[in-house]
This record gives C-alpha cells, structure tokens and sequence, in this order.
C-alpha cells in the first residue's frame, strides 16, 4: 500500500470509529447554520451555545481520534499492525481537513444569505478556515503529546488559560505580547506549522521512542506556544484581507513648537494618503536639539489602545477622501523644568516614529443624513435618529440595529460589516468620518455600551465636525466597510520652524 | 546459525535463529533500565516461553522484538534485520498480539478482518475463517460488543492469519477463563503454516503453556535468570525449582451449569 492510500484507509476507519459522535456534531453544525439564517429569531438566545460548542466538539473529535491510535502508547493496535507513522498521522490531518471543509460550508451558508458577495464569502470563509485549522491542529498535537484524556483536557485548560492572560496584557498599553503574535495569519500559520511537526514528530518518534521527558515538555511547551500565537485574542482590526501597501506614506514638511504651562508643544501638518484609515499601534519621538543630543520622549505609554487616536487632541485616527488629506496635529510633551530648558529655544528637529495600521475603506452604501434616514447593509441597519447640535456634536444621534444573526458571523466579517458612518456636507473631498459604529458581538460597544445580538444600539455618534459648529447638516450618510491593509512603520522627519 | 546455551551447561546444537538478542537493555527514562543485558537467542521455529514475574521485562521485551521500542543498548537481531529503531528496520513478518492493542470500536469482526488484512501482504483469509469456525464467532458480530475472551480470539486470529515468522504473544490467556484459554491453544495448534513459525509467549505462569513452548527464558527484575530448552532445564536441580515456582497448579476443569444439570 502506498502512504495515501494507507492514510485514507486509516481515515475510513477513524470516520467508522466516530460516525455516531460526527453524526452528533453534524447535527449540531445545522443547528448554527440554521440559527445564523435567523428563520426562527426567537431561537436564536436559545441556541447560542452551539457557536461556540461546534469548534469545541470538532477540537475533541480530532483529539480523540488521535488518542485511539496515540504515538505515545505502547503498543497500539496501529503499531502493532504496522502502519506507517506517516499515514497515521497524515489520517488524522484528513480527518481534520473534514471537519473544516464542514464548518467552511457552514459558514459560507451563513455568510451568503447575509448578502456577502462570492468573493467576501470566500475571503472570510478562508480566514475562519485558517483559524480553525490552526486551534483543531493545535487540539491533535496536544492529543499526540498526552497519554491520556485527561492529560489533554489540562493541556487545553492551560492553553486556553494563557491565551486569554496573553490576550488581557496584549489589550494593555503595558502589553507584552510580541507584535508578530498578533498578526493573525502569522500567528495561525505558526500555529498551524508547529502543531503539524509535533504531530508527525511523535508519530515517528513512536518507533525510535519518544522519551516521557520530552513528552512532558511538549505538553507545557504547546500550550504556551499555543497561547502566543492564538488567533483568539487578535482583534479583527488585524485581519489581513488586503496585501499591504508599501506606498501608504504620511508626512509633514515642517513642524512647529512652543513651550507651554510646562510642557512643549509641537504642531506639525500631516498628509495621510487617500482613501484610508490610520490607526497607531505605536508612537514614539526624538526631539533633536542644536547642541547635537536628543531627548525620546514616551518611552512607556508609547504603545496605545489599537483604534484609539495617536495622542490627544489627535483624535483624526480616521481619514477618508478623494485624494490627500492634510490635518494639523498638536502633540503635547509634559516635561520637567530642567528638560523644558534645553529644549527651550534649541529644537532643531522633531521625528515621529509611529506603527500604524492602515485601513483601506470602502463604500458600501450611503442615505441621506436626515431624521429616520435608514440603509441595510449585510443585514446591519443604520438609522438616523437624531440631525441637529446636541452633545457638542451636530450630528446626535444614529443607531444601528444588529441581527441576530451576525453574532455566528467571524470576527473579520463582523468587521467588514462592521459599518463606519460618515457625514458628507459639501463637496467630496470634506467628508469627514464620524468614529467607526462597532456592531459586532466582540467590540458590540457603542459609546461604552455592550450591545446584544438583536438589540438596537442608540447614542451619540462622535463625528469630526468642528465642534461648536452651528451650521445645519446636509449631504448624506456614507456606510463605509473597512479592509485591513497592513501594518506599516514609518517615520515623520522635520525641521522646526521658527 | 547460532548456539542454543542453557545458562548452567556448554554450548550443545547449532541451530538457525529466529530472534538474537545480545546485551540487550532498554530503559523508559534514562535513569533506569527495565532490561538489563539481555542475551538470548530463539531458535527458529521453537515456541519460547517468555516467563517471569510481574515487572520482570516480559512485555518490553516481545515489543523490543516487534521493533515498537528501541534497544538502549546491544545488539537485536530478528531474522536478518537488525532492529535499531528506525522504521525501515523494523523486522518484516513479526507480529505482536498484545491486550493492549485493543481493536478499534464501530467494527464488526469480518470488517476489522478485512481491514487488517490490507497491512499483511501473506494474509491467509482461509486461516482467518476457519478460526472464525472454530472459535464460533460470527462475522457480524460488533467488535466492541464481544467479550474481553472474544476480542482476544479475534486477535489471535488477525495474527495467526497474517502468517507472521515470528508471532509475539503477550500475556494471551490473561483474565481468561479455562474454556477459552483451551479455545485459544487449540487454535493456535490448528494453523497449520507452510513455513516455520517461531513464537514467543510471555506469561508469568508456565503451567498454562506447558503444552506449547519448547524452550523458556525466565526474567526476573529485568535480568535473564536462566534460559534453555526446557527439557534440559528441568534435567537440572536448580532451573527445575525455579520452573516449578512458575508453575501453577492446573486448575480443575470447573463444570458449567449445564453440565451440571446434565
């Protein structure tokens, strides 16, 4: 026999051996598609469990049909029956490649009848696919590594218990995940590529004898490893639908500075290229002085809130229009009187190194930004509740109202539906961005409220209009999906002007 | 070709050897060995007890022959092949039946059968049901509905059909109740093989394979304590005691209720 024909042979009895649990789990799997059409919204509450239970049970499935043939047991009956390491192990890969081709189809139904386009369908389906891939490949290796059923529960415990520590620090501005773990394909195809060498390591280590030693390190290596490059904690904001482009350059050509009550205060003009969306990962800068030294300032607090705005009052961490934006942004550096005296009169030069995560955005739809102006989109409804001052903002009041549906959706087509409001008043190139409208289960807040699956979500709208303006609104509402572009390093060099 | 030594006399009959084993010792972590020094070697076509008390390296020893762990140190040689561990070196035509090898649930016996079969290029299907006859099984019957005696029937008869060169049995009668140890001797006895067939059987009682093995190894805490054809060894005064200890009495044939009624 040849390795995959053996493999598939092996397959066809691991699909025999669990054909009353997978039947069970397909059954379950109807369920979440059913409940992700929303044709019974009254189920919905009811059935929310089955999101989550589904994954969970591919996870055992996998595990335990890599337990019935363990490479850490004596002798098996694989072994003594002398089936190849590598079919086995390649057996349990198919295996797994069932499961997702399943959940792929499921989430492909759900998305489709949301109203995504095929291509959409397509790119979030492979994005739920490689998650899935990575966490049930990661649930074989850790089966591969325990002898018992119990020795993979703790390992999963663990696993899982780590990824939400890692995923609390790594949402602090002290956090300290390392930033390659919190590229989501990264981290997946890490994941991925080490759960499948650990997999195919033990298997053939079966034969030359896997030491208990080595084994009992793997356990507590894998969950750690697992823990670092868990897709889990990374923010939709990161999924990577879009290849980075390296073009994407903000800059300034002057910078201004004065001291201040205490503190030095620089000014630069910054031009964001069009038709995207910054947020900063990471701010840090070098003041220059004319005796040659250079004062860094924000050394701790440089990493922010992903989404948030650079700094105060530098609140534009969303730009949108037909062509380059210029916006004036005021830092502040609280110092201490000795450092405000050399700083006094000598600067010479401000760098702003910054990471920013660019968003291309697009349109998907607008309405008129009048009262009871309403849009669907995939199955989101925006509605104006509110135009006029009010709450210092002219435009008061939209709401968004979530079916229940989109709450099976993935993270990042919750964010590609995830719509950002923007308020256009006169020609083109002044929209302005109101701030993004979460409507999704995970970042589900609007001004500080979680939202249900199935609520409405009312509350101020925090849009870019100068604020005390008292000029009536008109233009309309644009609903604009964003697509994460990459992740970008620069730096803003320039001369102080006097 | 090898020499045959019982630990107490000189070396007697040249004869070819199936498995080799010299100053074989293995240990599961590397502060303690299970097998120390191991040297034997098993004629071809003689049934060797492997005998010895619980712990003593039975098992670990018939899966060192099968190739499923690897020697720590010395030299184990099956047949021609000299097993170090490494998939391609490990032993063709051996087969290991062990409890622990439990079959796969959701099978009947003729599909696990058919299964199977596909890893045994000399599989013979008419040694496979002529067992099944024999040990009235039926093919439909669910794997995991038999009992524990069942599932050791129906291994030994996806050994016996696989027509290996050397059959590893370990503990085969364990748990098992007289009828159906007499069920499984019989059936060994049965198979009827075109080639020579060397078996190693590991028990900790000999009374139960008196019937079988021609030669025996005696372990004890991981050392060979005495090993020999098992006629000269119960010529001499010492071995005898020691084979004497390992062996039970037989126990009485306990009537079934029906043939008490009877």
């Amino acid at each position: 026999m040849t390795l995959p024909s053996e493999a598939v042979r092996i397959l066809s009895k691991d699909l025999r051996v669990l054909r009353w649990p997978l039947t069970a789990w397909c059954a379950l799997l109807s369920l979440s598609i059913f409940r992700g059409l929303d044709v019974m919204p009254s189920l919905h509450e009811a059935l929310f469990p089955i999101a989550w239970t589904v994954p969970m049970l591919a996870a055992a499935l996998v595990a335990y049909a890599v337990m019935q043939d363990s490479p850490v047991e004596g002798p098996t009956f694989w072994g003594v029956h002398r089936q190849q390491p590598l079919a086995v192990a390649g057996a349990k890969a198919m295996l797994t490649l069932v499961l997702l081709v399943a959940m792929a189809v499921g989430h492909a139904i759900v998305l489709a009848s949301h109203g995504l386009s095929p291509m959409q369908v397509m790119v979030l389906v492979a994005d739920v696919a490689r998650d899935a891939a990575a966490w049930l490949l990661f649930s074989a290796a850790l089966a591969a590594c325990a002898r018992t059923a119990a020795g993979w529960l703790i390992g999963a415990a663990l696993a899982a218990t780590l990824a939400m520590l890692i995923s609390t620090v790594a949402g602090n501005e002290f956090g300290v995940a390392p930033v390659w773990a919190l590229t989501p394909l990264s981290a997946a195809l890490s994941l991925t590529a080490i759960s499948v060498m650990v997999l195919v390591w033990t298997y053939r280590a079966h034969l030359t004898g896997l030491r208990s030693g080595a084994r009992s390190a793997l356990l507590l290596v894998m969950p750690a490893g697992m823990a670092m490059t868990s897709p889990g904690p990374i923010d939709p904001v990161t999924e990577n639908t879009a290849r980075p482009d390296a073009a994407m350059i903000m800059h300034t050509d002057r910078v201004v500075s004065r001291i201040d009550r205490r503190a030095v205060v620089v000014e630069m003009p910054v031009t964001y290229p069009d038709s995207s969306v910054v947020s900063a990962v990471t701010v840090a800068w070098r003041l220059q002085l004319r005796d040659g030294s250079a004062i860094d300032l924000l050394p701790r607090g440089a990493r922010v809130f992903r989404g948030s705005v650079l700094l105060q009052p530098e609140e534009i961490v969303a730009l949108w229009g037909r062509g380059p934006v210029t916006r004036m942004l005021e830092f502040r550096f609280p110092l201490d009187t000795a450092t405000l005296a050399r700083v006094d009169g000598n600067l010479t030069e401000v760098t702003m190194a910054l990471e920013t995560d660019r968003v291309t955005m697009r349109r998907i739809a607008s309405f008129a930004a009048a009262e009871g102006g309403t849009v669907a989109l995939n199955g989101v409804r925006l509605r104006i509740g509110a135009v006029g001052p009010g709450g210092g903002f002219p435009m008061h009041v939209s709401s968004v109202w979530m079916p229940q549906g989109l709450s099976t959706l993935p993270w990042s087509a919750m964010y590609i539906a995830r719509p950002i409001v923007a308020l256009q008043s006169g020609n083109d190139r002044d929209l302005r961005v109101l701030k993004p409208v979460d409507c999704n289960c995970r970042n589900g807040m609007l001004n500080g409220s979680w939202v249900l699956p199935g609520n409405e979500m009312r509350g101020g709208v925090a849009a870019l209009v100068p604020a005390g303006s008292t000029a009536p609104v008109t233009g309309h509402v644009i609903a604009l999906a964003g697509v994460y572009a990459g992740r970008i390093k620069q730096a803003i060099r320039a001369p102080v002007a006097r | 070709m090898h020499v045959i030594t019982n630990n107490a006399g000189p070396a007697t009959t040249p004869v070819p050897s199936a498995v080799e084993c010299s100053d074989v010792s293995f240990g599961f972590t590397a502060a303690r060995d299970v097998l120390h020094a191991i040297s034997i070697t098993v004629p071809v076509g003689s049934t060797f007890a492997v005998l010895g008390p619980n712990g003593a390296g039975k098992s670990t020893l018939l899966e060192l022959i099968a190739g499923l762990r690897t020697p720590r140190r010395g030299t184990l040689r099956v047949g021609d092949v000299r097993v170090t561990g490494s998939p391609s070196s490990r032993p063709d035509g051996v087969m290991l039946m062990s409890p622990r090898a439990v079959p796969p649930a959701g099978f009947t016996v003729a599909s696990l059968l058919r299964f199977v079969a596909a890893w045994h290029a000399r599989w013979d299907a008419e040694t496979a049901g002529a067992l099944l006859q024999r040990f009235a099984l039926a093919g439909q019957q669910r794997i995991d509905t038999l009992s524990f005696g069942g599932q050791m029937k129906v291994q030994l008869i996806t050994a016996l059909a696989s027509q290996p060169r050397v059959l590893l049995l370990d503990e085969p009668f364990i748990g098992l109740d007289v009828r159906t140890k007499e069920a499984l001797i019989d059936g060994m006895l049965s198979v009827d093989t075109t080639q020579p067939r060397t078996t190693l059987i590991a028990s900790h009682d000999l009374a139960e394979l008196e019937l079988l093995v021609d030669h025996v190894v005696v372990l004890n805490e991981g050392r060979v304590h005495l090993t020999g054809n098992l006629d000269d060894l119960r010529a001499q005064s010492g071995a005898a005691a020691t084979l004497r200890d390992l062996s039970r009495p037989p126990m009485p044939h306990s009537p079934s209720p029906l043939e008490l009624a009877v």
